[in-house]
C-alpha cells in the first residue's frame, strides 16, 4: 500500500496552525459581574403611620419632614410633592411639604378615632422622607410617652417582644394603603416555639383601612413573643403597641420598634442607661437552634460581658434574657453573633415607663428622627455606634415652626465614633419651635453606624422615657441591569 | 384442399352452410361464443414454409399452401371449445374484400401483406392504397398486389378516404366484370346468398393467419353483428394485450378497460357487443359500410373507427368483438412512429379527434355543456401535464380543444352526417360506454398511484421528487420479501442500526417522553398545539412577541409544520420526534446515504452510528436545539445530492431537488449553507478547471442547488444576510446558559461543541485521529480529500464561532455561539474520511508481513470503535439536560386565562441572576411558543423597555409601572428560585399589588388601566379590547366601537408603531375613511396610535401583511418551480416497446403467432 505521508502532515499542520491562532484570537466571554450597577434616587415613598395608641386623653402628633440635602431632590421642589394624608386621602394645607426641608404635622388630641395616616413623597421630594407618630398621655390611664416611625409599606414585618400574660396588652396593627384589601398571616412564636393560632392566619385588611389584633386573643399566657407579619396579598403597614397594667396602674406602654429581619450579625441599639430590667429577646426562625454570642458596643469600646455572652436558642422559640446585670447601668449597643439568622429586640423598663429598642442592621448615610418635643423637661439622646469601623457623622435639626415652610438645618455637629465604640450625644433643642427632626448622616468615607434616641421627660408622675432605632432614610436605590431574556419565559 | 387461396372453396365446402337457417333469427345470447375452427389447419410443417416465405419476396396470389397452419396454444383453446360450444348457427358464404391503407409504412408493410397472404380463409380481393407515401410502401403494393389493385389517395386526406378509394377501385373493378390475373375479383355470385364485407388493414397491423377465418366464424355465429373487430396484441411483445374492444369515456379518453401491459391469458376472450373496434382489423359488412358513408372525413386519422361504430349503433347496428381473431399491431401513428405529415402531434390529433367525436354525438341541448366539460377537463389535464414537465403534452391539450373552438363547421359537417344515416340517439350505446363510477375508480386508482409512487399509473415513473430521498432500493429493510421477513431485518445492519439507535434515544431522554406538558428548555420553546398555529406563525407578517414584531418568520417553522401535518397535525409530537428521535433519524440517514460511498455494511453502521452519537448531537438533543437535529438529518442527503450533481452525468431536475434539500439546511443552519456555499465554489473551480475538466454545465446546477434556497426563502434570507450575526447562530434562543464559556479551541478539534449534554473530551479522539489517518491512503485520496477540504471549512467555520462574540438581532448582549453545526460537519467529514479508508484495509494487511503500520491501525481502528459505545453508554446512564416537559405556560392559569380575553393584557416574567441582572420578559396571552425566539422585534423595542423594569425591581417608586402599564403589562410573575430580596422590593413599589405567592413563585398585578389597547385622552384612559380575541393575529387587530367622547383623543393600539397599521373608520353611512397615525406624547409614545373622532366611532384596526403575501407568493411560486423541476419528467412509455429501431419484425413470429 502505498502511503501518502504529505497530506496527513498537511492536514495535521493546518488543523494545528488553526487552533493556536483560534486560542490566541479567543475573546473572553463577558463575565456576568461586568453588569453596571446604576444609583439612582427613588421617585416615590409612602410611610404608614399606626393608629395611635390607648385612650381618649392621649394626645397624638404625626410629623413627617423632608430631610434635604439629598441627591434627586430639586431647590424648589416643582416636580415632586409630600405630606401627610388620612386614609382615604385627607389633606391640609398644612400637612403639605413644598420643598426640601419642608416638615408637616396632623395633631389630634381627645379624638379615640383618628384614621391611619400616610405620609407620602413623590417625584423629588420622595428622598429624605420621614415620619413619626407621637402620643403622650402623662397623667390619665395611659400614662405614657410612645413613639414611633412610621414604616414603610411592605409584605413582611418582624416584632420581637410583646407578650400576653395577665395585664398585659399587645395589640398589632395592619394598615393597608391600598385600595384593594390586603391578605395577612400573622406568625407568632413563643418560648415553645411557633403558636398554633389559626386566628392569626389569613386576616382581611381593608382597602385604605386599618385592622387591630390584639396578641392575648391569639396566644393567651404567653409571656414573650415574636410575631412575624407576612403579607400574601397586598402590602401593609405594621405596627406594635404594647401596654402593660399593674392593677390599675400603667407600668409603661410604647411602641415595639420593627426589628431587622433575619440575619447572622445584628445590633441591638438604644439600650438606656439607668436602672431597670433590660430583657433582650431572641429569636431564631427556621429549622436550626441557634447559637447566639452577645457582646457589649459601649462609650469606651467593644467587650463581651463576662456572664450572658452566649445564649442558646431552639428553633422557632423566643428566648428572653435581662442583660442588666452585665450593662453596668450604661448606654450601650449589643452586637449579636449567630450561626444561624435570628431576630432580636429588647424591653427596656426606667422606672414605671418601658421602652423598646429592636435589632437594626448598620448602614452609611442619612437616618433620621422626626418630631422630637421641645420642652424644658426633655431630654434627647442619640446613641451612635461604629461597631466596624471608625465613623465620622453630621449631626443636624429641623426645626418646625408652623407656618414655616422650610427649616434651615441648624446646630451640625460633626462627631467622630471610633471604631467599636458608641457616642451618648445630647441634642441640645433648638429654641422658639414646636418640635424639631433629628437627621444624623455619615459623611463620605465613613464607617457603618447604627443609631437609636432615648427621650426622657421629666413629669410629676414619674419619667416617661421613649426611642426607637432610626432606620436608614431612603434616598437612594441600586438600579439593577436589566436585560431581556426570552429564556426567563420557559420553566 | 385447394392450392388456391383465393377461391371460396372451403366455405362452399362447410358442411353446415348449406344447412343454415336464417342468421337473423338467433338472438344474440345463445349464439356459441367460440367459433368452430377448420381442422385442417393443424399441420406443423406449414410453420417451415412461413419462414421460407419471409425470405422471398411476398407476392400474391400466393401459390404457398398456407391453409394448413398450426398454433400450439390456438389448437388447445380450439380443443376446449369444440366440446363445448353448440353447433347450431349455419356458415354463410362470405365474400371478403381487404383493404390495406399504407402510408409511409415500409417497415411494417412486408409482414402485413405476407400474414394477408397467409390467411387460412383467404380474402376474396385485396385492394392497397397508398396515401402519399414517400417511401417504398407503393411499390411494395404494387409488387405484391398487382398495380391494378393499387390505388393512390391523396396525401392529407386521411385514413377515411384512403379507405374510401379502395372501396370505390374494388367497386369499379367489379363492374368492368372480371379482371386478368390469378384470382376473380370476388363479386358474389349472387347478392342474395353471399354477404360482402369490407376487411379494413393498416400498414402496421398484421393479422394472425387465422384472423380473418375467426372474424367470419364470429360473424356466422353472430349474424346481427355487422362491424366486427379482432383482439388486438402488440407487435414487439406478441402477447402484449392492446385492445380488445374500445369506448370513450366522457373526457374523450379512450377506454380498452385493461391494465397497462396486461398480457393476453384469454382473460378477456369472449365474442361480445363493444362500443367500438379499431379500424386497424375492422371487418364490415359492406351495405352498413355504404349506408354510413364511411368514415368520417373530418376524422383523418383518430377516432373515426370509434366514431363509425358509435354512428353503427345509432343506425341500429351491432358492433363485436371477436376475440379469437387476432391481430398485431404496431400502433404507429398513435405513437409518432411515422413520419407523418396526417398528424404531426399524434396526441393533439387524438385528443381534438376525440373531442370532435364527442361533440358530434351530443345531443343539441347538451352539446354545449359536453363542451364546458371538454375544456375545464383539458384545462385540469394540461396542468398536469405541466406537473410532469411535459409542456408538449399540455400545449397539444389546450389547442385540441382550441382548434375546435376555431373551427366549429368541422363539428357541423360531422352532425349533419350522423343526422343523415343514423335514426337512433347516441345513447343507445350508453351501456358500452364506461360508467361514471368506473372512471372515478379509475382516476382515483391513478392519483393513488401517482401518491404511493407504486401502481400501474405510474409504475415506470420513480417519482422520487428528491432524487436523493429514501425512496426505492434505498430503503432495503422495508424490503417486502414475504419469506423470512423477519429474519432478514433482525439481521439487516440497518434494522439493527435503527433499533439500537431509538433504544439508545429513548433511554437517553427517558424523563421526557410521558407526563404532561410540552417539550422545553434551552433553546427550545414549547411547541403551539397545533401545526396550524405553527403554521400561521410562518404565515403572518406581524408577529405577538413583545409589544409586536415584524420580523420575518424563519422557514424551518415551515419544516416543522410539514413534520407536525405527517404526525396528525400535533406540533408538540413534530418537534418531540424531530429532537429526542434526533439520533436515530441522523444516523438512519447516514447509513443510507453512504450506500454508495460505503458499499461495507458492517463499516457503514459504525460510520452511521458514530454520527448520530457526535457530541454534537447529544449536545443539540440535550440543549434542545431543534436546528441541529433536522440538521443532521438533512445534511447527508444534501451533500449526496450534490456529490451527484457535480458528477458529468447529473441533472438539472437533481439540482433542483438539491436546492430543496439545501433549502432545509439553509433554513436550520445559514452557517452550513456558507460552508456548503464556499466548498461548492471550490469543487465546482475545481471540476472545471481541474484535471477532469468537467463541461461548465456542472458550475450551473451547483449554482441551482446552492442559490435557488436563497431565492426560496426570501425574504428570511435577505433578513439573514443583513443580520449576519444569524450565519454563526442557529434557530431557537441562543442564550449563554446554553453554551460553555470555558471552551477551548482544540476541543472543537476533538468534536466537543460544549453545552450541557457532553461527553467526555477524549471519547471522539479516535474518530478524530482515524480520520486524519486516512488521509494516508493515496488511493482512496481522490473521496477522502474531498471530505477534509469539507472538514477544514467546517473547522474554520467552528473556530470562527469560538472566537467571535455576537448579539443575535433582537437581544441586547452578547452571546457567544455554540459550534455544534460546525463540530456535526467535522465530524460528519472525518467519519466518512474513516470510513471510506478503512475498506479493503484488511485484506491488505493479510499477508503482508509485520510493519508498525499494523498495530497503529488496530489502535486507531479499536479508538474509532469505541467512540460512538461509550457515548451510547454515556448518554444511556442520563446527560445533564436542561430540557423538561412543562406546562406550554409558564403563568399561573388565571393568569394565562385572563392573558387571551379580549383585554388581552400582557404579563412581565422576571428573574434575578447570580451577578444581580434582572432578566425579564414581556409574555403575550399564555406565552412564548416556538418561533417566538426568532420573532422577536429589533433590541431597540427592549432598550426603551429596559429602564422600566430596572426601575421597579429597584423598588424606586418612579413612573415605571404606569409605563409597563401603558405596556399592557397586567402581572408580574416573579419565576421561583430568585433571591427574595426582589420580592420584599417588589412589595413595596407602588402600583404593584401581590396576588399571591406558591412554591416560590410571586406575583403582582399591576394597577390601573392594564389593557393594551385603550383610549388616551385627558380624562384618562378607557380600556379597548382587541378583535382577535385568544389568537395572536393582526387581521383586524382592534376591531369595535369606541366609548363615547369628544375632544383630542387618541386611540393607542399598544403595539409597537410601525408604517404597516392601518386603521379605519366606518361612519354612520357605511363609509369607510383612513385615520392618519397620530403621535402620542408621553409613556405611550413608543404605541401606534390613531386619533379618534368625536362620537363613538367604529374602527378597525389592521396589520397591513400585503408584503408578506407577496413575498409568500414568490416563494409558492419557486418552491412549485423547483418540485415540477425535481419531479419525475413525464415518463411516455409505450406498452408495446420497441425491441430495435428500425421497427422490423420478426416476421416467423408474425405468422407463427409466438413471441420472439
Amino acid at each position: 500500500m502505498r502511503l501518502s505521508y504529505r497530506w496527513l502532515i498537511g492536514a495535521i499542520g493546518v488543523a494545528v496552525v488553526a487552533t493556536g491562532a483560534a486560542t490566541l484570537l479567543q475573546q473572553a466571554q463577558p463575565t456576568l459581574t461586568d453588569a453596571a450597577v446604576q444609583v439612582e434616587p427613588i421617585g416615590s415613598a409612602v410611610l404608614l403611620c399606626p393608629e395611635p395608641g390607648a385612650s381618649s386623653d392621649l394626645g397624638v402628633r404625626v410629623t413627617a419632614a423632608v430631610v434635604p440635602g439629598l441627591p434627586g431632590q430639586n431647590a424648589e421642589g416643582d416636580d415632586g410633592s409630600a405630606g401627610l394624608r388620612t386614609l382615604p386621602g385627607k389633606e391640609s394645607a398644612q400637612s403639605r411639604i413644598r420643598v426640601p426641608g419642608g416638615q408637616a404635622e396632623i395633631e389630634a388630641f381627645g379624638s379615640t378615632a383618628l384614621p391611619p395616616i400616610e405620609a407620602y413623597g413623590e417625584g423629588s421630594l420622595a428622598p429624605g422622607l420621614v415620619a413619626a407618630q407621637w402620643g403622650r398621655d402623662p397623667g390619665g390611664a395611659g400614662r405614657s410617652l410612645a413613639s414611633t416611625d412610621c414604616a414603610v409599606a411592605s409584605s413582611e414585618f418582624w416584632f420581637v417582644g410583646g407578650g400576653a400574660i395577665a395585664g398585659r396588652r399587645t395589640q398589632i396593627v395592619l394598615v393597608n394603603p391600598d385600595e384593594n384589601a390586603a391578605i395577612v398571616d400573622l406568625i407568632i412564636r413563643g418560648p415553645d416555639g411557633i403558636i398554633d393560632a389559626p386566628a392569626g392566619r389569613g386576616l382581611v385588611v381593608p382597602g385604605q383601612d386599618r385592622l387591630v389584633v390584639r396578641l392575648d386573643v391569639l396566644a393567651p399566657g404567653v409571656p414573650a413573643t415574636a410575631v412575624q407579619v407576612l403579607a400574601r396579598t397586598g402590602r401593609v403597614g405594621a405596627a406594635v403597641d404594647d401596654e402593660q397594667r399593674s392593677g390599675l396602674t400603667n407600668v409603661g406602654s410604647d411602641w415595639i420598634p420593627q426589628a431587622a429581619p433575619p440575619s447572622r450579625t445584628v445590633y441591638v441599639p438604644g439600650v438606656i442607661n439607668g436602672d431597670g430590667a433590660r430583657v433582650l429577646s431572641v429569636t431564631a426562625p427556621g429549622d436550626d437552634d441557634a447559637v447566639v454570642d452577645i457582646e457589649i458596643i459601649a462609650e469606651d469600646g467593644t467587650y463581651a460581658p463576662a456572664e450572658r455572652s452566649r445564649i442558646e436558642v431552639s428553633a422557632d422559640s423566643v428566648v428572653a434574657i435581662d442583660m442588666s446585670p452585665v450593662l453596668n447601668r450604661e448606654p450601650a449597643t449589643l452586637k449579636l453573633t449567630s450561626d444561624v439568622p435570628i431576630v432580636a429586640g429588647m424591653r427596656q423598663f426606667f422606672g414605671n415607663e418601658t421602652s423598646f429598642t429592636a435589632g437594626a442592621l448598620p448602614f452609611t448615610g442619612a437616618a433620621a428622627a422626626s418630631g422630637l418635643p421641645v420642652r424644658t423637661a426633655t431630654e434627647v439622646r442619640v446613641a451612635i455606634a461604629a461597631p466596624e469601623e471608625e465613623a465620622t457623622v453630621e449631626l443636624s435639626l429641623l426645626p418646625y415652626k408652623r407656618g414655616r415652610e422650610a427649616a434651615e438645618p441648624t446646630g451640625v455637629r460633626t462627631i467622630t465614633i471610633p471604631a467599636g465604640t458608641l457616642k451618648w450625644v445630647r441634642i441640645s433643642p433648638p429654641t422658639g419651635v414646636d418640635w424639631y427632626t433629628a437627621v444624623v448622616a455619615t459623611q463620605e468615607g465613613s464607617g457603618p453606624i447604627v443609631v437609636a434616641h432615648r427621650l426622657k421627660e421629666k413629669s410629676r408622675f414619674g419619667d416617661l422615657v421613649t426611642g426607637y432605632p432610626w432606620p436608614p432614610l431612603r434616598t437612594e436605590v441600586v438600579i439593577p441591569t436589566s436585560v431581556q431574556d426570552p429564556a426567563v419565559a420557559m420553566r | 384442399m385447394t392450392d388456391d387461396p383465393w377461391r371460396d372453396e372451403d366455405v362452399r365446402d362447410d358442411p353446415w352452410h348449406d344447412e343454415a337457417g336464417p342468421a337473423d333469427d338467433f338472438p344474440a345470447e345463445d349464439l356459441p361464443n367460440e367459433g368452430f375452427p377448420n381442422p385442417d389447419v393443424f399441420d406443423a410443417e406449414s410453420a417451415s414454409d412461413a419462414v421460407r416465405a419471409a425470405d422471398e419476396p411476398v407476392v400474391l396470389p400466393s401459390s404457398l399452401g398456407t391453409d394448413e397452419q398450426i398454433t400450439e396454444w390456438f389448437s388447445v383453446e380450439d380443443g376446449l371449445s369444440r366440446d363445448d360450444g353448440p353447433e347450431a348457427l349455419p356458415r354463410r358464404r362470405h365474400h371478403v374484400t381487404t383493404i390495406v391503407v399504407a402510408h409511409e409504412g415500409d417497415v411494417w408493410l412486408p409482414a402485413v401483406l405476407t400474414t394477408l397472404a397467409h390467411q387460412t380463409r383467404p380474402t376474396d380481393d385485396v385492394i392497397g392504397v397508398d396515401a402519399g407515401s414517400h417511401d417504398g410502401s407503393l411499390a411494395l403494393l404494387r409488387d405484391s398486389l398487382g398495380e391494378d389493385r393499387v390505388v393512390n389517395s391523396p396525401e392529407n386526406a386521411g385514413f377515411g378516404a384512403g379507405v374510401a378509394a379502395g372501396v370505390a377501385l374494388h367497386d369499379a373493378r367489379v363492374q368492368q366484370g372480371g379482371m386478368g390475373g390469378a384470382g376473380d375479383p370476388g363479386a358474389p355470385t349472387s347478392a342474395d346468398d353471399v354477404v360482402s364485407w369490407v376487411w379494413l388493414l393498416h400498414d402496421d397491423s398484421a393479422p394472425d393467419v387465422t384472423c380473418l377465418s375467426d372474424l367470419l366464424t364470429t360473424a356466422d355465429d353472430h349474424p346481427s353483428a355487422t362491424v366486427l373487430g379482432p383482439k388486438i396484441l402488440g407487435w414487439h411483445d406478441r402477447r402484449l394485450l392492446l385492445e380488445a374492444g374500445v369506448t370513450i369515456s366522457g373526457s374523450g379518453r379512450r377506454v380498452t378497460g385493461l391494465e397497462r401491459r396486461e398480457h393476453d391469458q384469454g382473460q378477456h376472450d369472449g365474442a361480445r357487443d363493444v362500443m367500438a373496434v379499431s379500424s386497424a382489423g375492422m371487418l364490415v359488412r359492406r351495405d352498413v359500410w355504404d349506408r354510413l358513408e364511411g368514415f368520417d372525413p373530418t376524422l383523418p386519422l383518430f377516432r373515426d373507427d370509434l366514431d363509425f361504430c358509435w354512428r353503427a349503433h345509432r343506425a341500429d347496428e351491432r358492433v363485436f368483438v371477436a376475440t379469437d381473431a387476432v391481430i398485431h399491431h404496431r400502433e404507429a401513428s398513435a405513437h409518432g412512429r411515422r413520419a407523418d405529415d396526417l398528424a404531426p402531434r399524434p396526441h393533439r390529433a387524438d385528443r381534438e379527434a376525440a373531442v370532435h367525436v364527442l361533440l358530434a354525438h351530443a345531443a343539441t341541448w347538451a352539446a354545449p355543456f359536453v363542451a364546458l366539460r371538454l375544456i375545464v377537463g383539458s384545462l385540469a389535464r394540461a396542468l398536469v401535464y405541466l406537473l410532469g414537465k411535459d409542456v408538449v403534452a399540455a400545449r397539444d391539450e389546450v389547442s385540441a380543444v382550441l382548434a375546435l373552438a376555431l373551427h366549429p363547421s368541422k363539428v357541423r359537417s360531422s352532425r349533419d352526417l350522423i343526422r343523415r344515416t343514423t335514426t337512433l340517439p347516441a345513447s343507445v350505446a350508453r351501456h358500452l360506454r364506461p360508467s361514471v363510477r368506473s372512471q372515478v375508480r379509475q382516476v382515483l386508482e391513478m392519483v393513488g398511484g401517482i401518491a404511493t409512487t407504486s401502481g400501474s399509473a405510474s409504475d415506470q415513473a420513480s417519482v422520487s421528487g428528491l432524487d436523493s430521498g429514501p425512496v426505492g432500493e434505498d430503503v432495503d429493510f422495508l424490503a417486502d420479501d414475504s419469506s423470512g421477513l423477519v429474519r432478514r431485518l433482525l439481521t439487516a445492519p440497518s434494522f439493527l442500526l435503527t433499533v439500537l439507535l431509538v433504544v439508545i434515544a429513548v433511554i437517553g431522554t427517558r424523563g421526557l417522553w410521558l407526563g404532561e406538558g410540552v417539550l422545553q428548555g434551552g433553546a427550545l420553546f414549547p411547541a403551539p398545539p397545533g401545526a396550524g398555529d405553527l403554521w400561521q406563525t410562518y404565515l403572518s407578517a406581524w408577529h405577538d412577541v413583545g409589544p409586536g414584531s415584524t420580523t420575518p418568520a424563519p422557514p424551518y417553522l415551515a419544516v416543522v409544520t410539514a413534520v407536525a401535518v405527517l404526525l396528525l397535525g400535533k406540533a408538540p409530537t413534530a418537534v418531540t420526534v424531530i429532537l429526542l428521535l434526533g439520533i436515530p433519524l441522523a444516523g438512519i440517514a447516514a447509513y443510507v446515504t453512504m450506500r454508495g460511498l460505503v458499499p461495507q455494511k458492517g463499516i457503514r453502521f459504525w460510520a452511521a452510528a458514530a454520527y448520530a452519537l457526535l457530541p454534537a448531537m447529544t449536545g443539540a438533543v440535550a440543549s434542545g436545539r431543534i436546528g441541529t437535529t433536522i440538521l443532521a438529518i438533512a445534511l447527508p442527503f444534501a451533500l449526496r445530492s450534490l456529490v451527484r450533481i457535480s458528477a458529468e452525468r447529473g441533472t438539472y431536475r437533481r439540482a433542483a431537488g438539491t436546492a430543496l434539500l439545501v433549502a432545509i439546511v439553509m433554513s436550520v443552519s445559514p452557517g452550513v449553507w456558507l460552508l456548503l456555499v464556499v466548498g461548492g465554489v471550490v469543487a465546482g473551480g475545481w471540476l472545471v478547471l481541474g484535471p477532469t475538466r468537467r463541461r461548465r454545465a456542472v458550475l450551473g446546477r451547483l449554482a441551482i442547488g446552492l442559490l435557488a434556497p436563497v431565492v426560496l426563502l426570501l425574504p428570511w434570507s435577505g433578513y439573514v444576510l443583513t443580520h449576519p450575526s444569524l450565519i454563526l447562530l442557529e434557530p431557537g434562543l441562543n442564550g449563554g446558559a446554553i453554551t460553555d464559556p470555558g471552551l477551548a479551541p482544540w476541543h472543537v478539534l476533538l468534536l466537543h461543541p460544549g453545552g450541557p449534554g457532553m461527553t467526555p473530551v477524549w471519547i471522539s479522539v479516535g474518530i478524530v485521529v482515524a480520520g486524519l489517518l486516512a488521509l494516508l491512503r493515496r488511493d482512496r485520496l481522490h473521496i477522502t480529500g474531498g471530505f477534509a477540504v469539507l472538514g477544514a471549512l467546517a473547522l474554520a467555520f467552528g473556530y470562527l464561532q469560538l472566537i467571535l462574540l455576537v448579539t443575535p438581532p433582537g437581544a441586547t448582549s452578547e452571546v457567544r455561539p455554540w459550534p455544534g453545526q460546525a463540530t456535526l460537519v467535522l465530524g460528519l467529514a472525518l467519519i466518512a474520511m474513516a470510513a471510506v479508508a478503512v475498506q479493503g484495509l484488511r485484506d491488505r494487511f493479510v499477508g503482508t508481513s509485520f510493519t508498525l503500520g499494523q498495530p497503529v491501525a488496530l489502535l486507531v481502528a479499536v479508538g474509532a470503535l469505541l467512540a460512538p459505545v461509550l457515548t451510547a453508554g454515556w448518554y444511556a446512564t442520563g446527560l445533564s439536560t436542561v430540557m423538561t416537559k412543562a406546562p406550554a405556560s409558564p403563568l399561573p392559569a388565571f393568569v394565562a386565562a385572563d392573558s387571551l380575553s379580549a383585554q388581552a393584557p400582557r404579563s412581565l416574567i422576571i428573574a434575578s441572576d447570580a451577578a444581580g441582572r434582572v432578566r425579564y420578559s414581556l409574555l403575550n396571552g399564555e406565552g412564548p411558543h416556538l418561533g417566538d425566539a426568532e420573532t422577536g422585534p429589533p433590541a431597540e423595542v427592549w432598550e426603551t423597555l429596559d429602564p422600566y423594569v430596572s426601575a421597579m425591581v429597584s423598588g424606586r417608586g418612579g413612573d415605571e409601572v404606569e409605563a409597563l402599564a401603558g405596556y399592557g403589562v397586567r402581572y408580574v410573575v416573579m419565576a421561583e428560585g430568585n433571591s427574595t430580596d426582589l420580592v420584599s422590593t417588589l412589595d413595596a413599589e407602588p402600583g404593584l399589588r401581590r396576588l399571591s405567592s406558591s412554591d416560590g413563585e410571586v406575583l403582582w398585578r399591576v394597577s390601573g388601566v392594564t389593557t393594551r389597547a385603550r383610549v388616551a385622552s385627558a380624562s384618562g384612559p378607557a380600556p379597548v379590547g382587541i378583535a382577535a380575541e385568544g389568537t395572536r393575529t393582526a387581521d383586524p387587530y382592534i376591531s369595535q366601537i369606541l366609548p363615547e367622547g369628544t375632544g383630542e383623543r387618541a386611540l393607542v393600539a399598544g403595539v409597537t408603531a410601525d408604517a404597516g397599521w392601518r386603521s379605519d373608520v366606518v361612519d354612520a353611512e357605511g363609509g369607510v375613511r383612513s385615520l392618519p397615525a397620530a403621535t402620542v406624547s408621553g409613556l405611550l409614545d413608543w404605541s401606534q396610535a390613531f386619533p379618534v373622532p368625536n362620537g363613538a366611532p367604529l374602527v378597525e384596526v389592521t396589520y397591513d401583511g400585503s408584503a408578506r403575501d407577496r413575498w409568500l407568493v414568490l416563494q409558492l411560486i419557486t418552491l412549485l418551480v423547483l418540485v415540477v423541476m425535481a419531479l419525475p419528467e413525464r415518463v411516455r412509455s409505450e406498452a408495446d416497446e420497441d425491441v430495435d429501431r428500425p421497427d422490423a419484425i420478426d416476421v416467423d413470429a408474425a405468422i407463427v403467432g409466438e413471441a420472439p
